[in-house]
């Protein structure tokens, strides 16, 4: 009977989505309603009322406003403006060069930001107009930066990574560091499609740019020390086991709010707009975690969570067909909902799946944030491309930046496909 | 008091607990930052770091603004059925929205609260070293923020509700 009343509980929550009830309250109501149904309401209400403290009062999570802050002080004090310029100066002799160096320019950002939203609406300011003038069909130019933007959750700090880390209690400097992997493999599939592009279509991409490379190396450093101190203080710390990824976070945050006002751009606008960003994405997030974990205790109380692990071992698929269901729910639900929101609904049915496949945490961690990254920029609701047409839109409609965009989303799965078939590639870095 | 009023007051309501997250994400750089760079120069850890950032910065920062974030329409939700399904479709799931918000936050409200007044009574503390640190109060924040979260869905659900000259008040 409980199981049944969990698989209710299940189709309650997707009602629920659907009549657009935020994710977190969706997540609440039906916990409640199900651990009522089960047992009586007082043990429902003992049970859920301490989730809300227990679950934000925790270290771990403590990273996520301070990378938050971070990403926004560093956006918002133009910090990062410099790196399209120097990417430009290392890539100039590549057939679609500026392109190449939109993708790499991201990859940097990424390195201050944990969010592919500003990540994409960064580049997408600057970079788009020049590909447009220097002869980029408009669609593509925009499609890169949008494909570019999931860079920003891949390449540490990644909020998302955090977060999953959090929930599989798992090492985030471990997941942080299998990020990287991941993220300079999208970059490098990412530039092979737009070489080949480049070389097929020239129309689309121009092969070569005359004047848009007058940059020396020496302007280019000049350029982007802030970047470049700010990531050799965070990840030194953090990777060398120095600080803790909160403390990596805070020191980032200090730096960028330093070095913002040497460069004489602090305000007290900026740090305002950067706090209240940071507030408003850290609470919105953490109340979904709130809801996920009160749904993570009425899934195991229901026993759901354990009938669909035994159903699955019973099934018995191999390696390969439980990880192409696996690629094919995340697709499915980057359709339509955003990264948080999915991890967080599913994260407590499919790990107690992956614990008995004997997978590794931090591999998948780290296979899950590229999936729903992927649902960044798949249509109807691809947030990154929502961002590239508020940045851009008198360059290209929404229709036309999703069609720029698919040639990217070959190149997302060929990488994806690369990471479930040699697994050693993403735990290369985090020696396990 | 006037539909206008009532969201004025909501609005706030909801933004000075949100500057008190502010506070608390500010609190926390300098704290951690400063226990980061005592430690590195002289061997120095500031006691019961741990405790403060996850029981009263992180508490305060992720709950308290809350009401600010529905207020705003920041929370998280999956727009894409509902977007299909049209104007009026929208406007009846707004209004049954705004209930099961309003019902999941009161019950909340009420639950934590319980839990919170407990805490005060037990006059709940950890050990940091020698030292006892009450960590009773910031129990209060949570029914504090859903609380306040729930008037914020009623102002809602009263201003969607009424008659039209109400549907001009200012957002």
């Amino acid at each position: 009977m409980s199981v049944e009343i969990g698989l209710y509980g299940l189709v309650a929550l997707l009602v629920l989505l659907a009549l657009r009830v935020p994710v977190a309250l969706a997540l609440m109501a039906v916990s409640l309603g199900g651990v009522t149904w089960m047992i009586n309401w007082d043990v429902a209400i003992g049970m859920l009322a301490g989730t809300p403290y227990d679950f934000v009062a925790k270290w771990t999570l403590s990273a996520v406003p301070m990378f938050l802050l971070m990403g926004f002080v560093s956006y918002h004090a133009g910090l990062t403006a410099g790196l399209f310029n120097a990417a430009k100066v290392v890539f100039r002799w590549l057939p679609g060069g500026l392109a190449i160096s939109s993708i790499f320019a991201s990859s940097g950002f990424a390195a201050v930001s944990g969010s592919s939203l500003a990540c994409a609406a960064a580049m997408g300011r600057i970079a788009i107009p020049e590909m447009v003038n220097s002869g980029y069909k408009p669609s593509f130019a925009c499609g890169t930066i949008a494909a570019g933007g999931t860079i920003g959750a891949l390449i540490p700090p990644s909020i998302l990574m955090i977060v999953y880390g959090v929930f599989a209690q798992v090492s985030i400097t471990q997941v942080f560091l299998g990020g990287i992997t991941i993220g300079l493999l999208t970059a490098f599939s990412y530039t092979i499609v737009i070489l080949l592009v480049s070389w097929r279509r020239p129309d689309i991409v121009p092969r070569k740019v005359e004047g848009a490379y007058d940059y020396s190396p020496a302007q280019a450093i000049r350029e982007i020390w802030p970047v470049l101190l700010l990531g050799f203080m965070v990840f030194g710390g953090l990777f060398s086991g120095f600080f803790t990824a909160t403390e990596a976070g805070a020191i980032g945050a200090a730096g960028a709010i330093i070095i913002s006002a040497v460069l004489g751009k602090l305000s007290w606008a900026l740090i305002r707009t950067s706090l209240l960003e940071t507030l408003s994405t850290t609470a919105s997030l953490l109340i979904i975690g709130v809801g996920a974990s009160m749904f993570t205790v009425f899934l195991s109380l229901s026993g759901l969570a354990g009938f669909i692990s035994q159903a699955v071992s019973g099934w018995d698929p191999s390696y390969l067909q439980l990880m192409l269901m696996v690629v094919l729910i995340y697709l499915f639900l980057g359709l339509f909902m955003e990264p948080f929101g999915a991890m967080l609904v599913t994260l407590p049915i499919l790990m107690p799946v992956f614990e008995q496949y004997d997978i590794s945490l931090i591999w998948f961690g780290v296979l899950l944030v590229k999936l729903l990254e992927i649902g960044m920029i798949t249509p109807p609701v691809g947030m990154n491309i929502f961002v590239i047409r508020g940045v851009a839109g008198q360059y290209a409609s929404l229709v036309d930046i999703f069609k720029g965009v698919s040639t990217f989303l070959i190149a997302d799965l060929v990488v994806v496909a690369l990471v479930i078939f040699f697994p050693a590639i993403v735990l290369v870095l985090t020696g396990s | 008091m006037s539909m206008s009023g009532l969201n004025r007051l909501a609005d706030q309501l909801s933004r000075a607990l949100a500057l008190l997250g502010t506070l608390g994400i500010a609190a926390m750089l300098i704290h951690v930052t400063l226990d980061v760079v005592l430690r590195s120069t002289m061997s120095y850890s500031i006691p019961a770091t741990l405790e403060i950032v996850t029981r009263y910065y992180m508490v305060t920062l992720a709950l308290l603004p809350l009401a600010w974030v529905e207020h705003q329409r920041n929370m998280i939700a999956v727009e894409a059925v509902t977007d299909v399904l049209g104007e009026r479709f929208k406007a009846w799931t707004d209004v049954l929205v705004a209930v099961i918000s309003l019902l999941i936050y009161f019950i909340f409200m009420v639950a934590t609260w319980t839990k919170a007044v407990e805490q005060f009574e037990r006059g709940a503390y950890v050990m940091s070293l020698d030292f006892p640190m009450p960590v009773w109060p910031t129990y209060f924040v949570i029914p504090i923020s859903f609380g306040l979260a729930c008037l914020v869905c009623l102002i809602r659900l009263i201003i969607h509700l009424s008659p039209t000259p109400s549907t001009n008040a200012p957002e």
